[in-house]
């Protein structure tokens, strides 16, 4: 049990300390004491009298005055200094009744209460009662209020545990919620996931499967040309069935191109010059460049080369460069330009127009599927989707300044594509 | 006289097959040019031959058994080992890695793009009968 348990002490029975130099008057006091419900402690003189005061706390002191060495006043005024024994009340014990001088210095000293010696019986315990009762009071009301402060210590510790649990419960179910959102959110990608396979897989099978009937067609309508079957009446809607034909052709060839740009392989990569690419291109767009009349410029002396796929150096260019002649100027002949800076560990490309020009502001929609800035240009809206994805999809990065009716020029980051084993 | 004298083509797309005649007919090869529009017809077709043709001509693309399931077949049979025959794959999307899988057949010498047209005959006829 602990020491300073306060309930512990308060539960205890009050102790009496009864200093006196001689033994008869100490056993008269104990044996006058004993009638009441205390401990009787004895000291026989002042200084035995502090030495007990260290080890016991006492409700009450009987402190007789005329003592040796140390009398009375004195161990009072001790008692007095130390701040654990100076409110225990002290009754002095005196033999003269005519001792005014004792007396008063002893109520000086802070002194309760004072008895003459001998000692009556009746007035000594009617006195010794009226401090107990007033230290038993004293003591019940410590008692009361550690009593109350426990209740409330308990209060506040109950209150905080069901708050604690509370809480607990709240953050359960938090977690549970959370559990749950993360199960659905799952789920849902799963679903999504499912769905973009499912759209892929179809895209390639429908582009695959119109492909092979397009092919046909277009074979087909080629032959009855080449047999002499189109003259006078039919050439009109024949030379507008060959149109349509190789629109649904084009469109056909984009949509592939949309499918597969998701996929590239290393093994594709190899070094290309530019100006092989570029020559490529060029023969492929021989008609359209003829017919707009552009003239097109390329310097590629300061980056030549660069490791790369060429299906995709080859579509990225000619996207850039079908755009650059579709939104050519009316108003002047169009000016193109196509040049390559080598920066380390890349290659950048640029191609200047001096076209329509676009609002920066359209950015998002430029680079979007399926998007078109102008009705009249006949772009079918996959290009510059298809040139983007080629190009992320190497790691590379393509952005554009433009301004309306100055022209555009396209910045395209292109990642030298040395394979690991090369390196 | 020309280079090849003994064709077979294998697609199931008659439509397709007629511009395959074409093309040869542009040519103006003067051989012999079979058509089986299926592959399982194919085999059937090969198992009863005395000689083979110098060039066959397969369509990936096909219902129940496709082009590598012929290829497959084709060297189960031993015919890879008995007779020379040119096999060029031929498909209207060449994937890079149809080119991979074709490697592991020792007959298949090439790809041919749909559709098939004059100038491809012509490179098959310098490159593997110059």
């Amino acid at each position: 049990m602990k020491a300073d348990d306060p309930l512990q002490v308060l539960k205890q029975r009050p102790k009496v300390l009864v200093v006196d130099d001689r033994q008869t008057e100490r056993d008269i006091m104990q044996k006058l004491l004993s009638k009441l419900d205390v401990d009787v402690h004895t000291a026989d003189s002042g200084q035995n009298a502090l030495h007990q005061l260290i080890r016991h706390e006492y409700t009450l002191i009987l402190l007789d005055i005329q003592m040796p060495i140390m009398d009375g006043i004195e161990t009072a005024r001790y008692i007095r200094t130390n701040p654990l024994t100076e409110n225990i009340p002290i009754i002095f014990l005196t033999a003269y009744d005519k001792d005014d001088l004792n007396v008063l210095q002893g109520y000086k000293i802070g002194a309760i209460d004072y008895l003459i010696k001998p000692i009556n019986e009746e007035i000594l315990l009617s006195k010794v009662k009226t401090f107990m009762r007033s230290n038993v009071f004293e003591k019940q009301k410590e008692y009361e209020k550690i009593l109350t402060e426990l209740r409330l210590k308990n209060e506040r510790l109950e209150k905080a545990e069901q708050e604690a649990l509370v809480r607990l419960k709240e953050a359960n179910l938090a977690k549970d919620v959370a559990q749950d959102a993360q199960q659905q959110l799952e789920e849902q990608k799963k679903e999504l996931l499912r769905h973009t396979q499912n759209l892929e897989q179809f895209a390639y099978v429908a582009t695959h499967d119109l492909r092979a009937p397009i092919i046909n067609l277009d074979g087909m309508v080629k032959i009855f040309r080449k047999r002499g079957h189109v003259n006078g009446d039919n050439s009109d809607i024949f030379r507008r069935i060959e149109l349509s034909i190789s629109r649904v052709k084009n469109t056909l060839h984009d949509l592939i191109e949309v499918v597969t740009a998701k996929e590239a392989f290393e093994e594709e990569v190899e070094k290309l010059r530019f100006s092989d690419v570029f020559s490529d291109v060029l023969e492929d767009l021989e008609v359209q460049i003829k017919d707009s009349g552009a003239s097109i410029h390329s310097d590629f002396s300061e980056a030549q080369s660069i490791n790369y796929i060429s299906r995709f150096l080859q579509s990225i260019m000619q996207n850039l460069l079908t755009n650059a002649i579709r939104y050519r100027s009316p108003e002047r002949s169009a000016l193109i330009n196509v040049v390559t800076k080598q920066l380390s560990g890349s290659v950048l490309l640029t191609i200047k127009d001096n076209g329509i020009g676009m609002d920066e502001s359209q950015k998002e929609k430029v680079f979007g599927l399926f998007q078109r800035l102008s009705k009249d240009a006949g772009g079918k809206g996959m290009g510059l989707y298809i040139t983007k994805s080629q190009v992320e999809m190497c790691g590379g990065s393509i952005d554009f300044t433009s301004k309306p009716g100055e022209g555009t020029t396209f910045i395209i980051e292109l990642p030298d594509m040395k394979r690991e084993s090369d390196k | 006289m020309r280079s090849f004298q003994d064709v077979l083509c294998i697609d199931d797309d008659d439509e397709y097959n007629f511009l395959t005649q074409e093309a040869f007919y542009d040519y103006h090869y003067n051989g012999k040019l079979t058509f089986m529009t299926s592959a399982e017809e194919a085999l059937d077709y090969l198992a009863e031959l005395e000689t083979f043709p110098d060039i066959i001509i397969l369509d990936i693309n096909m219902p129940a058994m496709n082009g590598w399931d012929f290829l497959e077949k084709y060297e189960e049979k031993g015919f890879h080992k008995r007779f020379s025959s040119l096999i060029f794959m031929h498909s209207s999307s060449v994937f890079e890695t149809d080119k991979e899988r074709a490697a592991r057949f020792a007959s298949v010498k090439g790809f041919i793009d749909k559709p098939i047209l004059l100038e491809d005959l012509e490179t098959i006829s310098t490159t593997h009968f110059g």
